[in-house]
C-alpha cells in the first residue's frame, strides 16, 4: 500500500499503457493511445496509436497499426507501423507489413510483403 | 511490472469484443462486450465497461452497465455506478455506490 498524506487515497497511477498477460485471451478490436503489450492471445484488431509489443509467447491474429511494432512472439496479419517495424530472433511473422523502418533480426521467421515506400 | 496486475486496460485503451482470461485485470480504459474471467477484475474509477462479466471476483469504483456473475465476491465501492443484475456469493456496496438492477445471492 502507498503512503498518501492527510489519510485521501492515493491518486491513481498514471496510466502506464496496457498490457494483456500470458493468461488472457482478446477477440475482437483493441483501439487507443496508450502502449500495448500482448503477452497472450489476440485475434481481430489492433489499431494503436503508440508502441505495439507482441512479446515472447503471444499469440497475434489480427491486423495492427501502430507507431512502433515490435514482434518477439507471433504475429500472423498484416502491419502497419508509421515509424518502424522490429522482428526479433524469435519473432514470427506472417503477413504483409507496410513501415518506413524495418528490422529484422538473424533467426527470425518472416513471410509476407514489405513496403518501405511510405510517404 | 507488478505481478498481481498481470493484464491491464489503459486509460486511454479501448477493447470491443470478448475477453477471456485466468490472471487478474485491472480496467483504467473502455471495455466493450463479454468479460470471462477466473480471476479478480478491478474496474478503476474513470474506467468504463458495458459488458456481461463472468469474473471470479469483482470490484468496481468505476462504471459498469452488464450483468454480472461472480464465483465468490463482488465489492461496489463509494465510487461504482453499475446498472445490471449481479450474481454473486458474497456481495459489499459501499455507502455512496451507485447501482441500478437485480441483485441474486441464492446459490443455485
Amino acid at each position: 500500500m502507498a503512503t498518501s498524506t492527510f489519510g485521501t487515497k492515493p491518486a491513481a497511477a498514471p496510466s502506464a499503457g496496457s498490457t494483456l498477460g500470458p493468461g488472457i485471451t482478446v477477440e475482437g478490436e483493441i483501439s487507443g493511445t496508450d502502449p500495448l503489450v500482448v503477452q497472450g492471445t489476440v485475434k481481430g484488431q489492433v489499431r494503436v496509436q503508440n508502441a505495439v509489443t507482441v512479446d515472447a509467447g503471444a499469440v497475434v491474429e489480427a491486423d495492427v497499426e501502430a507507431t512502433e511494432l515490435r514482434v518477439l512472439g507471433a504475429l500472423a496479419g498484416n502491419c502497419v507501423a508509421s515509424e518502424r517495424l522490429e522482428v526479433a530472433a524469435a519473432g514470427r511473422l506472417i503477413g504483409n507489413v507496410r513501415a518506413p523502418r524495418i528490422a529484422i533480426a538473424e533467426g527470425a521467421a518472416f513471410k509476407g510483403q514489405i513496403d518501405m515506400d511510405v510517404p | 511490472m507488478n505481478p498481481s496486475d498481470a493484464a491491464t486496460i489503459g486509460a486511454n485503451t479501448t477493447v470491443v469484443g470478448a475477453l477471456r482470461g485466468d490472471v487478474p485485470l485491472t480496467v483504467h480504459g473502455r471495455i466493450e462486450g463479454s468479460v470471462q474471467l477466473q480471476a479478480l477484475l478491478t474496474i478503476e474509477a474513470g474506467a468504463t465497461v458495458e459488458a456481461d462479466v463472468e469474473v471470479a471476483s469483482l470490484t468496481v469504483h468505476g462504471t459498469l452497465t452488464g450483468n454480472v456473475v461472480a464465483a465468490d465476491r463482488v465489492t461496489l465501492s463509494r465510487s461504482a455506478r453499475v446498472t445490471g443484475s449481479l450474481r454473486a456469493k458474497r456481495l459489499q456496496i459501499e455507502d455512496g455506490a451507485r447501482f441500478q438492477g437485480k441483485i441474486d445471492m441464492d446459490e443455485a
